[in-house]
């Protein structure tokens, strides 16, 4: 099929162009608690084509363009109809000209793994947590993938990578005063049973606590330390201001050499876009555009050092691209989490789902776990919710432990001040 | 202009039976779901103009089988040449191989029995009233840059606008052993989107477009820059609510995101297999007040999730879920219906060919009432108005809620006085919220843009809406 679609985007009349294969087998298994429910696989082809149209106007050189999916299943005629209509219609699109990535080619290397016994081992371990005092897995559902990638373009371009993702799916439940729950996805590369089964026991855990929570009370502004999961989304803000599209595009204002943060006193941010990440879900040596992605210091000491972003808006910005990097790191905070709790505050582990607007810097989810500290006494709660803006937290400080959650690895909590909190 | 059925999936009819009479030699039920989706979106930015295949656009298949212990799906998207041989032997294969895994492994089935099917023959083909080629791509970016362009005319504050359609024609083909059903519809949605800075203030408005429209949709995008400029003026102007409880009134698209997110995530009935459904205590019971009837379902209204039969090959149906304020019944896909002994709705919808069916919804929505908003509004002694939202999360479990929500206007004895709160976070009790609902208005409004997942993926197109509520409600 790769090469039925090369020879057509050639003959199309298109000044470029660029084509990516992605080539997905997968196994699927989904629980009610230590039954199976249904299994399922998956074996896909996606062609995912972008044709180049570029134009002139006076001294002006603009490059229009039209991006297409593929399917395996498409006949010549269907292919060469979707295709030529791609090239007609990036006629239409007038933005400025940008360049796509210089040829190269390369196979990178991929360590092959035991998939079947790993998956075996993983599925033990979803099934022996299943019971511990009074908590227990609801429900999971464990999908593995291995997904091979190849991407070429019209100046030559030719490279190719494989890579694992996991994704598991866990809400566990606990019986109290009611039945209560958590929900959890957990991201990796290869499928590791001990650190899912750890996981899974954290959970059990947390659960626990908010079996006994009780309804978050009406606070005033005392500070808020998060933990986890949406340490991960405040943080991702700060990543996203420094993106060379979100600064192309207006949203963002940051400047080199300027600070990303507010008036906040407390700890000063370090950020870094990093290619891979040690079992990490996300992550390519190249990004969409085959363009090799070059780890990098992007905010330092609360500082914008570097734009980071793709080839198009990169050279809009004139700066030299780094790629799409899908991972980050944020440096750790000198502060223990114990250290940081040494104070009255309020804890949130588990939001009902995080929003943290990249536009505006709202922040603020409803709390479905937490605990109210004093000082002395630590008390569970759930209810209530978090509200703020990023833009205007009068303190923050990090920790010094880290974790790796999904695409970012970084400190496990962070205290912030200048957020309300709406309880009972 | 009729929709028209896909020539593909009628070329590969022929073999999808060949594939399924020879699976069915192994296992006591086997189904073929076939998708032909193609679309384009259409994005014009005062940045950039984009011109792409839509994200939904697909072409595949999963078959579905019952080995007489439970349920394995295979999604595939490559056929070899006109033989299913090679194809049906992988099938088989992996099967097994998931039987022998579970089996290796001490893994207990959950006990689904087989499906009991009657025979159904189904040839639906929707209509629209301008066909996706009635303008040219140029054309359409045209319209789309004036939507733009005014925008940038009105406001000097406004900094970065989108216009954005997008046209989605589905074809769908399910086969079994008793069925044989084909459809094809057209949905599409726009958007409407500026962003606007005052000092180092920025924020932003956005109004949606959805139906099984097709290019009658630009008509209907046309004429509403002038409000999204002003809400976004608005909005830099905006301040903190004080956290506390509220009288409100949620206008139709936050009633519709009360009704899915709120409640509607926690009747889908594969929650109540798992245990993960409040709304199985509440089964007859009172769960709102009785101005409340709420429905889901693919047939009875014309949104983006409206179709003749769903995923699995059950028919459309319509839902009443809320009943004068009473629970009366969930929305099921086909294995939870069959575990729980109840009908199918017609609700087991799927992200794409790729993923496996859920209990989801499809159009859902509070009744209108017989208030009028203005005597809504004058009944308030102080509150405020909600207007739009930016997201919201279920909580079938335990019935929180979480809404946020663009901007309140803020009510003080029965009059605008003219301050915006915002952002919202609307969060509390499903029942309490549900049984404070005091009026309801005689308007109704559905809106089906953007996507919904169940918790954090599996991404279907829904609709939702109603008419203006008043209730309590906690926002912070």
């Amino acid at each position: 099929m790769i090469k039925k679609i090369i020879d057509q985007l050639n003959a199309s009349g298109a000044t470029g162009w660029k084509l990516t294969e992605t080539v997905v087998d997968s196994q699927e298994y989904f629980f009610v608690k230590d039954k199976m429910d249904i299994g399922r696989a998956k074996k896909v082809q996606h062609y995912e084509a972008t044709v180049y149209v570029d134009f002139s106007e006076g001294s002006e050189k603009y490059r229009g363009s039209s991006s297409l999916t593929l399917s395996p299943l498409l006949n010549a005629n269907e292919l060469e109809e979707a295709i030529d209509g791609a090239v007609f219609a990036a006629g239409f699109v007038k933005n400025p000209w940008y360049p796509i990535t210089e040829a190269y080619s390369k196979d990178f290397p991929f360590e092959k793994i035991d998939l079947k016994k790993q998956v075996k081992q993983t599925l033990a371990a979803i099934v022996n947590a299943q019971s511990n005092t009074n908590a227990w897995v609801n429900s999971s559902e464990l999908f593995v993938s291995e997904i091979q990638t190849r991407i070429l373009n019209s100046n030559g371009l030719d490279c190719s990578f494989s890579k694992y993702q996991t994704y598991l799916e866990t809400i566990v439940s606990a019986a109290g005063k009611e039945e209560v729950e958590l929900y959890d996805d957990y991201q990796l590369s290869v499928p590791n049973s001990e650190l899912i089964g750890n996981r899974i026991s954290d959970l059990l855990t947390m659960v626990s606590e908010r079996s006994i929570a009780q309804a978050t009370p009406s606070l005033k502004k005392i500070p808020v330390l998060l933990t986890g999961e949406p340490v991960k989304e405040f943080l991702r803000y700060y990543l996203q201001q420094a993106n060379a599209q979100m600064k192309y595009d207006k949203i963002s204002e940051v400047e080199i050499g300027k600070s990303v943060q507010g008036k906040e006193s407390g700890d000063s941010i370090s950020l870094d876009i990093v290619s891979q990440l040690e079992n990490a879900y996300y992550g390519a040596p190249v990004d969409d555009d085959g363009f090799l992605i070059r780890s990098q210091r992007i905010i330092e000491n609360g500082l914008l050092k570097n734009y980071w972003g793709d080839i198009r808006y990169s050279h809009y910005l004139g700066v030299e691209p780094t790629g799409s990097a899908e991972n980050f790191k944020v440096f750790p905070g000198k502060a223990s989490v114990e250290e940081l709790r040494n104070q009255p505050h309020l804890e949130v582990s588990h939001f009902s789902a995080v929003d943290a607007d990249m536009t505006t810097g709202d922040f603020g989810g409803e709390i479905r776990l937490g605990w109210v500290a004093d000082g002395n006494k630590r008390t569970p709660v759930s209810g209530g919710s978090v509200t703020g803006n990023i833009r205007e937290i009068t303190s923050i400080k990090l920790s010094n432990e880290v974790h790796l959650e999904g695409d970012y690895f970084g400190p496990r909590s962070i205290l912030i001040e200048g957020f309300s909190i709406a309880g009972e | 202009m009729k929709t028209g059925q896909s020539v593909f999936l009628e070329a590969k009819r022929s073999l999808l039976k060949e594939l399924i009479s020879n699976l069915e030699s192994d296992f006591p039920y086997v189904s073929v779901l076939g998708t032909d989706v193609k679309g384009k979106q259409y994005n014009v930015m005062t940045t950039g103009v984009k011109i792409n295949d839509s994200m939904w656009s697909e072409r595949g298949f999963v078959l579905r089988l019952h080995d007489g212990k439970g349920y394995f799906e295979f999604s595939f998207n490559t056929i070899e040449g006109d033989s299913v041989e090679e194809l049906y032997q992988e099938i088989k294969e992996r099967a097994m191989m998931f039987r022998e895994l579970t089996k290796s492994q001490k893994i207990q089935q959950v006990s689904a029995p087989i499906p009991d099917e009657k025979e159904e023959s189904v040839n639906f083909e929707d209509e629209v009233n301008l066909a996706l080629d009635h303008q040219t791509p140029g054309e359409i970016i045209e319209r789309l840059t004036g939507m733009k362009n005014l925008a940038h005319e009105l406001s000097d504050e406004v900094i970065n606008v989108m216009a954005l359609m997008e046209n989605v024609q589905v074809h769908k083909l399910f086969l079994s052993g008793k069925k044989e059903l084909c459809q094809s519809y057209i949905w599409s949605q726009g958007y409407l989107y500026v962003l606007a800075r005052r000092d180092n203030k920025t924020k932003y408005s956005i109004k949606g477009f959805s139906g099984l429209k097709g290019l009658e949709i630009l008509d209907e995008m046309d004429g509403h820059i002038n409000e999204l400029v002003n809400n976004a003026l608005l909005l830099l102007s905006a301040e903190k609510i004080e956290p506390g409880v509220y009288d409100v009134i949620c206008s139709p698209s936050v009633s519709g995101l009360i009704a899915h997110e709120a409640f509607g995530h926690g009747v889908e009935m594969d929650m109540f297999v798992k245990g993960r459904a409040k709304a199985v205590e509440y089964l007859n019971k009172p769960v709102a007040s009785e101005l409340v009837s709420m429905h889901d379902g693919a047939a009875g209204v014309r949104e983006v999730s409206s179709y003749a039969f769903d995923d699995e090959g059950t028919l459309a149906s319509d839902t009443l879920v809320i009943e004068k304020g009473i629970l009366k019944r969930g929305i099921s896909d086909i294995c939870s219906a069959s575990i729980l002994k109840t009908q199918p709705t017609g609700n087991g919808k799927r992200e794409s060919f790729e993923r496996k069916a859920y209990a989801r919804m499809t159009n859902t929505y509070f009744s209108p009432g017989s208030d009028k908003l203005e005597d809504m509004i004058a009944s308030i002694d102080y509150g405020f108005l909600l207007e739009d939202y930016y997201s919201g999360m279920e909580d079938p479990k335990n019935w929180g809620i979480q809404c946020l929500i663009a901007y309140g206007k803020e009510i003080k004895n029965g009059q605008f006085t003219g301050k915006i709160v915002s952002p919202v976070m609307m969060t509390g009790y499903v029942p309490s919220l549900l049984k404070s609902i005091s009026m309801v208005s005689d308007d109704f409004e559905l809106s089906g843009t953007g996507a919904c997942g169940k918790g954090h993926k599996e991404f279907a197109k829904v609709s939702a809406g109603g008419p203006y509520i008043k209730a309590k409600a906690r926002l912070g």
